[in-house]
């Protein structure tokens, strides 16, 4: 047992694998492909190789194969492993915050005013803002919904206007904004915390503050497909749908009757669902 | 907790020896154990052990300090909560499925009975963890569950410690010498508190306890070791039951209903320290 943990404690005892395993956490449960790995952490394919076999030999990572390719997500059973021996076994229990008087498991979603969700993704003009609207429209009554970039445009793509009103949605009090705006001592507490894209969860981004539930529904940026304006706009629309089909399930889930892990479990689903219709 | 920082801890933890005595060390906690007295009971070389204790202090895991001549190395609580802060929320996200064995594990609040079960161990459960059993059982006021163990247990009590115990009062007639295997076994009573009262029970390694219950160390020299005459043997038994008659009042006195578990794992880590000096000398 011990040495096992001491051989996962030593992989992940180099920043490097740190970062590898931190990355395919924030984009769990979706697999990431050897290439995008290596091109989003600035790691040669070589380098990367040998990364992503330690990591799987400790059994903090999953490797599946599509097609040509390699895929890798996280092994939330090894890590979890890990904590449970680093906090039951070796720590006895000892580090309190962890539980009982609750740093963490504090912020229950259990509670009787709205709650607040925040998608992100990179430019706040497409994805995030097509996902704030729907979840508006589709939970009125039971949340309060925000979406950021963390690198916003100034403005919001026309197309993404456009698609809004041909569904239905109120585009006034809609504009581009900095995650950063959401991240000030002021702001408000969030419950969920989504990332629409995959540069988005890719990118450091400090802890939010009260655990919010967080899952990552990746979604391409449309807004990079080449090609004439009617195929763009046919892109835009498809992802609008795929975004609500998401959103349209999670308004509905009975939040009360749930608790945080079969919560964390749902969202989850929903991100494994197929992009297209 | 800063990634840099995170992965030298890591790094400093993934090595056999080095987490053997971070475990070591942990379950003295808060208090500190020497050098000779870690590598003895690693089986360590001196010199190996020193690197490995520098290493695991460069990695902010350990602090150190000195207490007369010797230095005393003790984990640093607030480093292993921020090392284990940083895996399940920076890195976990707090993911309910990495923290679910976390709070699964507590023993649940329906199986809590009303009085709580204490487990007392020592190596032999012949003297030390007899007189602790003993105390809880007639101090608690029917608030506690009192059970003995030993990691090496003898075969039958010590009849000094059985002389004490009589003339002091308590019924000896259920006491006896047993092994910690017996309060092992699934479907064993699940513990509210573990204390170790010897420093060679808290050295040897020990699964962890169903229930996470709150573990402390109140370590005392074994009077079945004295040597000299048999009244001064006597006397040496008579220290060690006061020594654990004044924990114990100490304990059961405390406000369960009131104190968060925090709270109560400082006030039994306290009532370990504070006496610790005493009885030791």
């Amino acid at each position: 047992m011990s040495e096992q943990m001491a051989e996962i404690l030593a992989t992940l005892g180099h920043v490097e694998r740190l970062n590898v395993f931190r990355l395919l956490v924030r984009r769990y449960p979706q697999a990431v492909a050897a290439g995008e790995l290596a091109r989003v952490l600035g790691y040669k394919g070589s380098t990367l190789s040998v990364y992503l076999s330690v990591l799987r030999r400790a059994g903090l990572i999953h490797q599946d194969r599509a097609g040509n390719s390699l895929l890798y997500s996280a092994d939330m059973h090894g890590a979890g492993g890990l904590l449970t021996y680093l906090f039951d076994d070796c720590c006895r229990g000892r580090i309190p915050g962890l539980v009982g008087d609750g740093s963490i498991i504090g912020a229950s979603v259990e509670n009787t005013h709205k709650f607040n969700a925040l998608f992100i993704c990179t430019g706040n003009s497409v994805r995030s803002i097509f996902a704030e609207a729907i979840l508006r429209a589709e939970g009125r009554d039971r949340f309060d919904v925000f979406s950021a970039g963390t690198r916003p445009y100034s403005e919001i793509n026309p197309m993404t206007l456009q698609v809004l009103r041909e569904n239905g949605h109120t585009i006034s009090d809609l504009r581009s904004k900095t995650i950063g705006e959401f991240q000030r001592f002021n702001s408000p507490r969030m419950d969920f915390v989504f990332t629409v894209c995959d540069q988005a969860a890719d990118e450091e981004c400090p802890t939010w503050p009260g655990q919010p539930i967080t899952a990552h529904w990746g979604h391409p940026d449309p807004v990079k497909l080449e090609g004439p304006e009617a195929i763009k706009l046919m892109a835009f629309r498809e992802t609008y749908q795929s975004l609500a089909r998401r959103i349209r399930p999670f308004a509905q889930l009975s939040f009360n009757a749930l608790d945080r892990a079969s919560l964390q479990s749902k969202v989850d689903e929903l991100g494994r669902l197929p992009l297209c219709a | 907790m800063e990634q840099n920082r995170a992965a030298h801890a890591f790094a400093t933890l993934g090595h056999t020896d080095r987490l053997a005595v971070f475990r070591l060390l942990m379950r003295f906690a808060p208090q500190g154990v020497r050098p000779t007295e870690i590598a003895e009971a690693l089986g360590l070389k001196q010199n190996t052990l020193s690197h490995h204790l520098a290493d695991l202090t460069a990695s902010g895991l350990l602090r150190v300090d000195r207490k007369g001549r010797s230095l005393l190395y003790s984990i640093d609580l607030d480093a292993a909560e921020r090392l284990i802060g940083y895996l399940a929320l920076d890195v976990g996200r707090a993911r309910p499925d990495l923290l679910a064995p976390l709070l699964f594990a507590q023993k649940e609040a329906a199986m809590r009975d009303t009085d709580f079960d204490v487990l007392f161990i020592c190596s032999g459960n012949s003297a030390r963890s007899i007189f602790a059993e003993a105390l809880l059982r007639d101090l608690g006021k029917g608030k506690f569950q009192a059970f003995s163990a030993g990691t090496r247990p003898n075969t039958e009590l010590n009849p000094f410690a059985l002389e004490i115990l009589k003339r002091n009062g308590h019924e000896v007639a259920g006491l006896r010498s047993k092994h910690i295997s017996e309060f092992q076994q699934p479907g064993s009573i699940v513990m509210d508190f573990v204390f170790t009262v010897c420093d060679t029970a808290a050295a040897e390694e020990c699964p962890p306890w169903p229930g996470q219950p709150i573990t402390g160390h109140w370590g005392l020299s074994d009077p079945v070791k004295a040597t000299g005459t048999d009244a001064e043997r006597a006397l040496f038994f008579a220290q060690t039951y006061a020594a654990l008659r004044r924990r114990i009042m100490a304990f059961v006195e405390l406000p369960f209903e009131s104190l968060s578990r925090m709270s109560l794992q400082t006030r039994v880590d306290a009532i370990g320290a504070e006496m610790h000096s005493t009885t030791k000398d």
